[in-house]
């Protein structure tokens, strides 16, 4: 699904990766654990396209996708999602127009959006709360709802960027879980990467 | 000394030298032959002419500040956002127009267009006053973009990226984003275009605060030119409360300093050929108008004879701008850390003085200071940094405390924990951090106070003429050439710390 | 705090600036900078006295020092006045602002152009004349030529609200009386006459053809001719019966309570010389000298060869501040 190829990196004079080769099956879940400032979320970061190497090739599903400094696909046309360390809710938005964003500015119909929004909802156990402001949630509610709108685009690859590092031990257990049961339920390729040996294990 | 009792001096001078002379001046609007009376203010409402001027002004105003809106915030996003070729060079040439004094502006275009009576007789008037206006205000809006553009975390961009184009994150995200910039701007603009009145009074249009002007001169009823100002306080003073409520101008703003998200323009060529011309339209023709009459002889004639005069504008705006720099670091340190109950009473008072007309200003000016007990002020040339004292302070606060909010409260209390006091604390920690924003108050400072006129016009001392007062008297009759010589004299004056500035905010942004 | 002591030391230079101790004269002038200006170079050059001058801006229409003068009555910073008309003087004299004083070069400038206990003189003259374009088919010779039919949309004037015209008024206004005058405003309005904001203005408006003629000031006539623009000059209302043309000195007087009293006499005296005439009577303004014997611009006649209007400028002056309400409706209600 993922596959990067002699992938180098020098960012303010350190080298990040050199020569940095990962293949990754469609539907696997990968956790990447290592220390901070070491790459994980650089490394996201190029899957999606939002950064660029110094040289290297990046495939998803089997196109190019990245070329050493070019994008050859934008990230919108990846099919990816990612949850981002600090969630990137956007707080001018509710809840729902949060999840349902990417079918809103396609075109989709305001009915099916919500009916989106439910549906996602649901699934992350937070019905009834469409029309919530973000700056009401709390952190667990957040990483739910971000967890929401990069599902609710049913990407083939979800990215998590240390998603679950504000919480306290018994909700990042909890909230781990249910990132497991998505993901087997769903089926997307999931690389999850943090700085923590438990939530790694 | 303590904090809290240096903070109750500085803001105790400030009432005393601005606050006072205005309250004075209006106070003195309520006496008829010594008894508290409404008599004088019955004209007010009674004078259909007047109110007619005030429509003229509100729609003016409102107009500016729409179109200044709009395209300012599209011109922030170009240039603040994008890898648009030159974009620091497009900024300078649009800076251009807010920092001259306005008449200039309007001058130059009236010598490019004064053989053409068809255009002459559109630019004379609402036409040509509210398209100046829009040239000068327009940066406004654009340099409050770039500052909030940092406030927006870059992944809140990222993530849309991943749903949609640069064309739909702009749509959704980030220009709903900068709805607090635009709301600003609005106001700033607004406000800015309703006190100015030298524009409109070259351009011959009849605005509210040229009726003021009339009663001054022409009737010379100082007290009914005062009541004639009243609507304009009272309009800024409504406003000021609104955004008090609503959207924090005055209160300290946080500024973050994320990196801007920079996006990668397609075909630059044609996002140039529309924007070189709209540059030469709102900055360079009128800067031709005024070059296309100046001589070298001339020039080089003008520059010689008024070199006292340049050198002592100059000394002015140096002591100006250190006075604003100094007032304002002290003035952004009650107001970020709120060392006095009257930190709020502080940022008002400034806002209030930096949006209220000049004209007022220097009325009230004369009416405190001009007292022989006073003349030590009032003869010299301590008046006229009064003067630029009052009127500027707002800014260089705000550009202090925007570099305040950067120093994490951490690097104090460790001070504190070590023992400092807060005067050492603030010579040790504040002041050599907040290096950058002395230079960047310092210089925005001496801009603003070398293209002051109004104030300058008003309270000047004999033989103390500066170089904006200058330009305005050789206007009566003066040689085209040697008026074109001193407003090129005032560009150039502003281009340099304007080009320092920028040099400034580059290796800031880098 | 070094930093801060070597920042505020300029100000030490700033605010020691006490100019009551020193060999200086403090002088407004509300005629044009670039005419007055020479002048007051050359006195400080014959007498070393220093001249600090506070000029008039396009802006305040010659009213703004005046009105500075008024705002400072209590403490005055000035010691003489030049006004570029007596109307404004007259003012200021019925305000208390004057102070007395008659200059042996006042002598030979005629009595009509002297306040009569000396608070103010007059000197260096303009003459309010038509200016009209070339080739036209028929001129106007009089100031009610702006109510003559035959020059519809023609006219224009300046703002009577300001400058010289206010005085012209003014000064009609205490010869024909309120009826006439009124009348003659009323007709000039409906004539469609334009109104411009100055004397200047009205010039080039001329000058540039977009009007057949307009009534301004001698200098802003003359300035334009050495321009090169096509316009002649006619000098109105010359007939038998009519007013005479109104002519403008230039006023000098001595403020009271001044800070340099003897020095400001001095320059008064200067001013009021022959020599300042002629050289006044030579710069571009082309004012006429009011003392016999100094040479007339060539542009123009002398005031023995032109029937100047009779006035009395103290009940001008009065006049003027009567009649500026309805000045104020008049050109308020203007189309």
């Amino acid at each position: 699904m993922i596959s990067i190829q002699s992938l180098t990196l020098r960012q303010n004079n350190k080298t990040i990766f050199k020569d940095f080769n990962l293949h990754i099956k469609a539907k696997e879940r990968l956790v990447i654990q290592a220390e901070s400032g070491r790459g994980k979320t650089t490394l996201l970061r190029l899957i999606a396209g939002l950064s660029v190497p110094n040289s290297g090739e990046i495939y998803i599903d089997g196109k190019l996708v990245t070329k050493d400094k070019n994008i050859l696909i934008a990230p919108y046309k990846r099919k990816i999602s990612m949850v981002f360390q600090d969630l990137a809710l956007w707080s001018h938005m509710n809840v729902a127009d949060n999840i349902s964003y990417a079918h809103r500015i396609n075109g989709v119909s305001k009915t099916k959006q919500k009916e989106i929004s439910q549906t996602m909802l649901k699934l992350v156990g937070l019905e009834g709360y469409e029309l919530r402001s973000i700056d009401t949630l709390s952190g667990g509610e957040s990483q739910r709802i971000a967890l929401a709108r990069a599902l609710a685009t049913e990407p083939k690859i979800v990215l998590m960027d240390e998603p679950l590092s504000s919480l306290d031990s018994k909700r990042n257990a909890l909230l781990r879980k249910e990132i497991i049961r998505l993901q087997e339920e769903l089926g997307f390729t999931l690389l999850y990467v943090t700085h923590n040996e438990v939530e790694a294990r | 000394m303590s904090r809290v009792f240096l903070s109750l001096i500085i803001i105790i001078f400030l009432i005393i030298i601005g606050l006072l002379p205005i309250l004075s001046m209006v106070g003195s609007t309520f006496m008829h032959d010594g008894t508290f009376s409404f008599d004088e203010y019955r004209q007010l409402f009674t004078d259909q002419t007047l109110w007619r001027s005030f429509y003229h002004s509100v729609t003016l105003a409102g107009i500016v500040a729409f179109f200044a809106t709009i395209v300012g915030t599209s011109l922030g996003i170009l240039l603040g956002k994008t890898t648009l070729y030159g974009r620091y060079f497009w900024v300078i040439l649009l800076l251009i127009p807010l920092l001259i004094p306005p008449y200039i502006l309007a001058y130059g275009l009236s010598l490019l267009i004064q053989s053409s009576t068809y255009l002459t007789s559109l630019y004379f008037g609402f036409l040509g006053t509210s398209w100046v206006l829009f040239t000068i205000y327009l940066p406004i809006p654009m340099l409050l973009t770039f500052l909030f553009l940092q406030n927006i975390s870059p992944q809140l961009e990222e993530v849309a990226l991943l749903s949609s184009s640069w064309k739909k994150v702009l749509r959704f995200i980030t220009i709903p984003l900068l709805y607090p910039a635009m709301g600003l701007s609005f106001v700033l603009v607004f406000i800015l275009s309703l006190g100015e009145s030298s524009v409109a009074t070259f351009l011959r249009y009849d605005i509210f605060p040229i009726q003021s002007f009339i009663q001054f001169s022409a009737f010379y009823d100082f007290n009914t030119a005062t009541i004639y100002t009243m609507p304009l306080i009272v309009i800024v003073f409504f406003i000021l409360i609104a955004q008090y409520r609503w959207m924090p101008l005055g209160n300290s703003i946080k500024i973050f300093n994320n990196s801007i998200l920079l996006i990668k323009i397609k075909k630059e060529y044609l996002t140039l050929s529309l924007l070189i011309p709209f540059i030469i339209l709102m900055t360079l023709l009128p800067l031709w108008g005024i070059l296309q009459k100046s001589e070298l002889k001339v020039f080089v004639e003008t520059i010689t004879s008024s070199l006292p005069m340049l050198l002592r504008s100059t000394l002015y705006a140096s002591i100006g701008a250190t006075l604003l720099v100094t007032f304002g670091f002290f003035s952004a340190y009650i107001i970020y850390y709120r060392t006095s109950k009257l930190a709020s009473f502080l940022n008002a008072m400034l806002l209030f003085f930096f949006v209220l007309s000049s004209v007022v200003l220097g009325i009230g000016l004369i009416g405190f200071w001009n007292t022989p007990i006073t003349n030590f002020i009032y003869a010299t040339p301590l008046i006229i940094l009064i003067g630029y004292l009052i009127k500027y302070l707002f800014l260089s606060t705000k550009i202090m405390e925007h570099g305040i909010s950067k120093i994490p409260y951490s690097l104090i209390e460790v001070a504190q924990l070590s023992g400092a006091s807060w005067g050492q604390i603030v010579k040790t920690i504040l002041i050599p951090l907040l290096r950058k924003s002395f230079m960047v108050a310092w210089i925005v400072g001496f801009i603003f106070t070398l293209r002051e006129s109004t104030i300058t016009m008003l309270v000047a001392p004999a033989g103390l003429s500066t170089l904006s007062i200058s330009i305005l008297t050789q206007m009566a009759n003066g040689k085209e050439a040697t008026i074109a010589s001193l407003c090129l004299v005032a560009i150039l004056l502003v281009i340099v710390p304007l080009l320092l500035l920028l040099a400034l905010y580059k290796r800031n942004t880098q | 705090m070094r930093y801060l002591l070597l920042f505020f030391t300029p100000l030490l230079f700033v605010g020691c600036q006490d100019k009551t101790a020193n060999n200086s004269v403090t002088i407004y002038v509300s005629e044009d900078q670039v005419f007055s200006e020479p002048l007051l170079k050359d006195f400080e050059k014959e007498t070393g006295i220093k001249v600090n001058a506070i000029y008039d801006t396009e802006e305040s229409k010659s009213t703004g020092v005046m009105n500075r003068l008024i705002a400072e009555k209590n403490n005055p910073q000035a010691d003489v006045y030049w006004a570029n008309e007596p109307i404004r003087a007259e003012i200021l004299r019925q305000k208390g602002i004057l102070a007395s004083y008659e200059s042996p070069n006042a002598k030979g400038i005629p009595k009509q152009f002297i306040q009569k206990a000396f608070y103010w003189t007059g000197f260096s003259a303009r003459v309010r004349l038509i200016v009209a374009q070339e080739g036209l088919s028929s001129y106007p010779s009089s100031i009610l030529d702006y109510a003559n039919p035959q020059f519809k949309a023609k006219g224009v004037i300046a703002n009577p609200l300001f400058g010289t015209t206010t005085a012209h008024i003014s000064a009609l206004f205490t010869l024909w009386g309120e009826a006439k005058t009124k009348a003659f405003l009323t007709k000039l309005k409906a004539n469609k006459t334009a109104i411009s904001t100055s004397n200047g203005e009205s010039a080039d408006f001329v000058a540039s053809k977009r009007y057949a003629f307009s009534l301004v000031d001698s200098d802003d006539a003359v300035s334009r001719q050495n321009d090169g623009k096509k316009i002649t000059f006619i000098y109105p209302d010359q007939g038998e019966n009519e007013v005479g043309a109104f002519v403008v000195p230039n006023a000098v007087m001595l403020l009271n309570n001044a800070p340099h009293t003897e020095k400001g006499k001095r320059l008064i005296d200067y001013l009021l010389s022959k020599e300042s005439e002629s050289k006044l009577a030579k710069a571009d303004c082309a004012q006429i000298p009011l003392h016999n014997g100094v040479l007339a611009p060539k542009a123009f006649k002398t005031l023995k060869e032109i029937k100047v209007m009779p006035v009395n400028f103290e009940k001008v002056a009065q006049k003027m501040l009567e009649i500026q309400p309805y000045l104020k409706s008049w050109i308020d209600t203007y189309e």
